[in-house]
């Protein structure tokens, strides 16, 4: 088939790539990010290069702990948004409770056995009767790069073991070569991590 | 073939830059509706952020540190080295972080600005908004439930600096108007060429200088006496940063005119180059009577203790100030 000199079908291929790969881009850019429903441990970074051969990962902590948590709550001063990028707002899943418990299962990993009290259910034996309360759950995009920060607070209203702590974490988290989403859910994972692992060392002195 | 692709680009280009023209942007000052339009203007108050922010990341010797680096190249300097080591570099501001968590700079931001914007009649600072989410989406959310046309946002943030050595407080004030003509949907009515006024504010309060000072040395500093002198300075850039923005919205083009004005020398300040406004007197040892500044770009220093200088860039307001420490 003679081509028409004026106009040849392949001179449009590269703006049309371009429009093709920057459209859904650009439909992305202002879409609302819910974050995951549930807590998944962060993976363990690589190591460096020439880095020294790891040593053979480590069991879990045993349990020195047991909690029976008896209320859960959501205190975050912002219940339906947790930060932003640039447009796209960050909002928590819609299943809180299951959200926050997913987060709280995280503590077996670290020594803390954990049990979920239904209403009027008394603790079992050798548990400590906790409540439990999200204080904060934040995605902070600074830097090229999220900052997550969850604050978790726990008290105990025995008079024998009295306590009041707030636990928190930090975990940054570069947003080079990966999508939104994905690092702020990175970023919150790693932050909610820290802040188990600081909840583990806290609750100590009540630990039977 | 390919010149020819590239030769559909650059008109393609070409075009866009034509479909939208200058006149589209931002006026300089607040044009005369605004101000004399029966309902005063909506005030929407934004922090977006609930912890103190660092400049510093990943990019420097000691795996956290260097020249601040921001936006689209900070995000490809930080993704280009080890990851790992900018949230080691993270790690080691959260003790800062920690020593803040009591600190309420919304509480501040809220009562400066509607400090700041009272001598303003046609805003309304007696019934601010305040909000943490600064995405648009909430702000039309703010806009369509106000009584009046025009809606006024503050956004602060707050961090300290790569260095430690001080505060940084920036404000970007900017005006939409509810009912935009050319706005076909909602959202566009705050696309920048939209927005009918806005202007960056960045305030400084720093420690005096001391190049043998550590970012250690400096994080002591600041966290003394349940971080005292943290939460004082970033009030002070916070009060400041309210007071420049609201001089900057009810400014006339004569008095826009007159900080451009030649008897005013130029100067460097910190990373900002402009003619100084205010505060000759704060300057000291390189002052602003050096004429060779800045071609050097070499920063004039402000002593401790006063009330800092102004500048003006031709485009914002830069002030800094040094803390004059107890001894």
């Amino acid at each position: 088939m003679k081509r028409n000199p004026a106009f040849d079908p392949r001179h449009a291929f590269l703006p049309l790539a371009l429009v093709i790969a920057v459209a859904p881009l650009h439909a992305a850019e202002m879409k609302p990010v819910v974050v995951n429903p549930s807590f998944a441990e962060p993976e363990p970074e690589k190591p460096a290069k020439n880095a020294p051969t790891p040593a053979p990962k480590a069991a879990d902590v045993p349990i020195s702990c047991r909690l029976a948590i008896t209320s859960i709550a959501d205190e975050r001063a912002y219940p339906d948004y947790m930060g932003n990028f640039f447009d796209q707002p960050f909002h928590p899943p819609v299943d809180r409770m299951a959200w926050i418990k997913s987060m709280v299962d995280g503590l077996e990993k670290r020594g803390v056995s954990v049990k979920f009290l239904s209403a009027g259910e008394g603790a079992p034996a050798g548990h400590t009767p906790v409540s439990l309360a999200l204080k904060t759950a934040w995605l902070d995009y600074h830097n090229g790069g999220f900052n997550g920060l969850v604050r978790i607070g726990v008290s105990s209203r025995d008079p024998a073991r009295p306590l009041n702590i707030t636990a928190r974490g930090n975990y940054w988290r570069t947003l080079f070569m990966a999508t939104v989403g994905g690092r702020a859910n990175d970023a919150l994972n790693g932050a909610v991590a820290n802040a188990l692992s600081d909840l583990a060392e806290k609750v100590q002195p009540i630990c039977q | 073939m390919r010149r020819k692709s590239f030769g559909m680009i650059a008109v393609g280009v070409m075009c866009a830059m034509l479909a939208t023209p200058a006149s589209a942007y931002p006026s300089e000052t607040v044009e005369e509706p605004i101000r004399t339009h029966p309902e005063p203007m909506e005030i929407l108050v934004l922090v977006p952020q609930i912890e103190i922010r660092t400049a510093m990341n990943a990019y420097g010797p000691d795996g956290g540190g260097g020249a601040p680096q921001g936006g689209l190249v900070g995000a490809v300097i930080a993704g280009a080295i080890d990851s790992s080591r900018a949230g080691k570099a993270e790690d080691r501001f959260a003790q800062m972080r920690i020593a803040m968590e009591s600190y309420d700079a919304d509480a501040v931001a809220r009562s400066e600005t509607a400090r700041a914007f009272s001598a303003i009649k046609w805003a309304n600072s007696a019934q601010m908004q305040f909000a943490k989410d600064p995405t648009v989406w909430n702000k039309i959310a703010v806009i369509d439930k106000a009584k009046g046309r025009y809606m006024l946002a503050v956004d602060y943030s707050y961090e300290l600096s790569a260095d430690f050595s001080g505060v940084i407080v920036y404000a970007y004030a900017s005006i939409a108007d509810k009912l935009h003509p050319k706005a076909k949907t909602p959202e566009k009515r705050f696309l920048p060429e939209r927005l009918l006024f806005s202007r960056g504010t960045h305030v400084q309060v720093q420690l005096p200088v001391d190049p043998a000072r550590t970012r250690e040395d400096a994080m002591k500093i600041w966290t003394k006496d349940d971080s005292k002198l943290l939460k004082d300075s970033i009030a002070m850039g916070l009060s400041k940063a309210a007071d420049l923005s609201a001089r900057v919205v009810a400014m006339t083009p004569a008095e826009m005119a007159a900080l451009s004005s030649k008897d005013k020398p130029k100067i460097m300040l910190g990373y900002h180059r402009g003619r100084l406004v205010e505060g000759a007197e704060s300057l000291s040892s390189v002052g602003a009577d050096n004429a060779l500044l800045p071609l050097l770009r070499k920063s004039a220093v402000v002593a401790p203790g006063g009330a800092g200088a102004l500048l003006w860039s031709g485009l914002y307001f830069a002030h800094v100030r040094t803390l004059e420490l107890p001894k």
